[in-house]
């Protein structure tokens, strides 16, 4: 259970009627994760779909016991776990580079109240997407910048292939 | 009416309840595009959804005076996400037909069926975050793969 006005200060849930946050704040969680601290692990299914608060937290896969590849860093509001909510296994670890606090949400229960209140659902998941855009395009930005100063050193430009989901 | 069949085979009609895939049916258009045909251009707004049947699209975005090839989507691949997004949401690369058949789904004849029925809307939006889920995944596959296929960091500095 977590206060509604803790929720408010929130990036990613101020876009919220008062009333969804209510509900968010019935099943969700705070927490406060250690340094070390492994939010979950690779190739497992989880419960939860997290939003972080604040700290300082990376998305990881490890490819073997030397090789750990960074993916993302996250920020203040960034959904992560997104997986569990459509029950699939996680690709990556969710690993606190400092103490961390994020709130986790439990997807039963989350579910539960998108079949009670579609209109609920629907203004969740419209925000996921919404995030899911952002990505998409922050990405693209990136790899436009960092080809543009490379660009007098290239003859054919390179044919990427792993943006495989298209805004 | 045959075609239209064959398009709600695809992945993304199957997580539909069958009431809510004849309303996608009653709005959508089915359309072919030629080779080299610009289905959307890059940074534009957009007001149709995209769902791929048959043939390519290869998504490009513009670097100086030349585009980078990002993305090819074969048969199944939704795209156009920004059309469902609210205003000043604008798409993120342009897309090309290598010879497709697309069918569309224009927004804003379908709002008024979501206005009468908010679970069709929670089921639509849910349906495409599964999608784009499962293919965000796909993309970290490829993403470490071809990581881990870059010659090691020594082999450039000789």
């Amino acid at each position: 259970m977590v206060n509604i006005e803790e929720l408010k200060r929130i990036e990613n849930l101020k876009v919220f009627i008062e009333e969804d946050l209510q509900r968010i704040g019935k099943i969700g969680q705070l927490h406060i994760f250690s340094k070390g601290t492994k939010i979950f692990t690779q190739d497992t299914r989880i419960n939860n779909i997290y939003i972080m608060i604040s700290g300082d937290i990376s998305i990881t896969r490890e490819v073997n016991k030397d090789v750990t590849i960074i993916m993302d860093k996250l920020r203040p509001g960034t959904f992560f776990g997104i997986s569990s909510l459509v029950g699939i296994k996680t690709f990556n670890n969710a690993v606190c580079n400092s103490p961390s606090e994020v709130l986790a949400l439990p997807v039963d229960s989350l579910r539960q109240y998108f079949e009670e209140v579609p209109g609920f659902g629907s203004r969740f998941i419209y925000e996921l997407l919404k995030f899911y855009h952002r990505i998409i395009k922050n990405r693209t930005l990136n790899i436009i910048k960092a080809m543009e100063s490379h660009l007098e050193d290239m003859g054919e430009l390179p044919e990427l292939s792993f943006l495989a989901y298209s805004g | 009416m045959k075609d239209m069949e064959l398009f709600t085979q695809l992945p993304f009609f199957q997580g539909l309840e069958s009431n809510y895939v004849d309303k996608v049916k009653e709005v959508a258009q089915i359309r072919e595009y030629r080779e080299g045909e610009v289905i959307f251009d890059y940074d534009v707004e957009i007001d149709t959804l995209y769902i791929l049947s048959k043939g390519k699209v290869r998504f490009v975005v513009p670097i100086k005076e030349r585009e980078l090839k990002i993305y090819e989507a074969n048969g199944g691949d939704i795209f156009g996400l920004s059309s469902i997004l609210p205003p000043g949401y604008k798409t993120t690369f342009k897309a090309v037909s290598d010879g497709c058949s697309l069918l569309e789904l224009k927004m804003q004849e379908i709002e008024p069926y979501f206005a009468s029925d908010e679970r069709f809307r929670y089921s639509f939006y849910f349906n495409i975050l599964g999608l784009f889920t499962r293919k965000k995944d796909r993309e970290n596959h490829l993403l470490v793969k071809s990581l881990l296929n870059l010659p090691p960091i020594r082999d450039h500095i000789g």
